[in-house]
């Protein structure tokens, strides 16, 4: 993918050179060369128009976002031990990335967990400082004044990219390769008895199912044994769910990836210049966080 | 927080700040012929007008203290709370995320409901509901990346706080 993204940087350096000179735009190359992301290496995660903004502005969405988040946290911190909190970056999100999830969240083991912390605590226990009104009240605040301080770059990007590539995806999501694939991984879950839910707004069973049993577990309807036994065979579902899902799964993922690359490719080939006007101004407004993003 | 967004957006594709710049500005439209200058004047309105329809309501928030909902975006994906009724102040949080691009990833909310690490089972083209309960109705959150068949997060939004829920 850095080969890509250099192919990339350089399509976009031809266009703003066919541009200026008033010459007719190179057509696009086709996908013979573009290959899907490999998991272990983060260069290759971006698809082209990602990439070819990260290249012109210089900074990842990931770094920028880290630096948003660092700044913010900062600033948090500062301001909760200004109003006399015991307060520091341990009770706010770690910076990284995180964690191994299955397609489903896990939502079963996320209960069994809640359900070991319930069972471990001591009845009666006094609510912690933190919880109290005038701490969340603290918290609120110094939020809102660190969102002020240090505004998301990120969300004009977005919207920016959200309006330029909308009939894009609309080309994307119709085109026969997508659609076939995606065909293929319901029929191939549908072999192994499940269903991939369809529909504008869909819930997912296992998560659904954890809930009502959290829900007449904590109204005192069930017991702790009854929950944790309702739940593990929830998890198990669960699991079965998620193996046979990755399998099924991988094949669309990666026409997708591939279809996505070769039409974002195509609209670098027209729109190198507006990529490279946006990634400039995106650039500038990344000048704030100068301090929490390396040269 | 809205404010600010307003601020960032407009500040990316406007003009160079200062009163020089705009000095400059209004002094070379007052110098065009009348026609150009209309139309020059419409255009930058026409860009405008297109600006601030593609400004999100806000960046970090999905309940703003009981009564109040956002949503939330970033360029892969989007939530919103499920519900008008949603932020009411009953510790119980009914959101939605939504993968908005056909890319070989889906999308995920990851939360900290009472300093627990939760995540949402994944969006792939479709709104998929999500919820969760804590004591104190108060958490952060992040819309994340994932590829749908790897299991972990390709990249995330920037953290917000979500309050009253």
């Amino acid at each position: 993918m850095r080969r890509n993204r250099m192919k990339v940087f350089w399509l976009i350096l031809l266009c703003f050179g066919a541009f200026a000179a008033g010459c007719s735009l190179p057509a696009a190359s086709g996908t013979s060369d573009i290959v899907p992301p490999d998991p272990n290496d983060p260069s290759t995660w971006d698809l082209p128009v990602a990439a070819a903004i990260a290249d012109a502005a210089g900074y990842t969405e990931a770094e920028v976002v880290e630096a948003v988040d660092r700044s913010r946290f900062e600033h948090i911190v500062d301001c909760m031990q200004t109003d006399g909190w015991d307060y520091s970056l341990a009770d706010l999100p770690s910076f990284e990335p995180p964690t191994v999830s299955s397609l489903t969240g896990d939502q079963a083991e996320y209960h069994l967990r809640l359900l070991d912390q319930l069972e471990n605590s001591t009845p009666d226990e006094e609510p912690a400082p933190q919880r109290s009104v005038e701490f969340e009240s603290a918290r609120l605040k110094c939020w809102d004044s660190a969102e002020r301080a240090f505004p998301d770059p990120t969300t004009a990007l977005a919207s920016w990219i959200h309006e330029e590539t909308e009939e894009l995806e609309h080309r994307i999501a119709q085109d026969a390769r997508v659609v076939q694939a995606h065909e293929e991984a319901i029929a191939c879950l549908a072999a192994t008895g499940h269903v991939i839910p369809s529909g504008d707004s869909v819930s997912d069973e296992f998560a659904v199912r954890s809930a009502a049993v959290w829900e007449e577990y904590m109204r005192g309807s069930i017991d702790a044994d009854a929950t944790r036994s309702v739940l593990l065979t929830i998890a198990a579902e669960e699991r079965a769910y998620n193996e046979a899902a990755i399998e099924c799964l991988a094949p669309e993922a990666e026409t997708q990836w591939l279809v996505r690359a070769e039409y974002e490719m195509e609209y670098l080939a027209s729109n190198g210049d507006r990529i490279a006007l946006v990634a400039s101004e995106y650039r500038a407004e990344l000048r704030r966080f100068r301090g929490s993003l390396e040269p | 927080m809205v404010e600010s967004d307003r601020e960032t957006c407009i500040v990316l594709s406007s003009p160079p700040k200062g009163a020089q710049s705009r000095k400059a500005t209004m002094s070379f439209i007052l110098n065009l012929p009348l026609a150009r200058r209309i139309l020059t004047v419409g255009a930058v309105l026409a860009m405008a007008l297109a600006i601030s329809a593609a400004i999100p309501e806000a960046a970090d928030a999905a309940c703003v203290n009981t009564g109040t909902s956002f949503s939330s975006a970033t360029y892969y994906g989007k939530e919103d709370s499920r519900y008008t009724s949603t932020c009411d102040g009953d510790d119980y949080y009914a959101g939605r995320v939504l993968d908005i691009l056909t890319d070989g990833y889906g999308v995920k909310i990851e939360a900290w409901p009472n300093g627990n690490y939760w995540v949402s089972s994944m969006s792939t083209g479709s709104w998929k509901n999500f919820q969760y309960s804590d004591s104190n109705g108060n958490n952060t959150f992040r819309i994340c990346r994932t590829h749908l068949t790897w299991g972990w997060m390709t990249n995330c939004g920037v953290t917000g706080t979500n309050n009253g829920f």
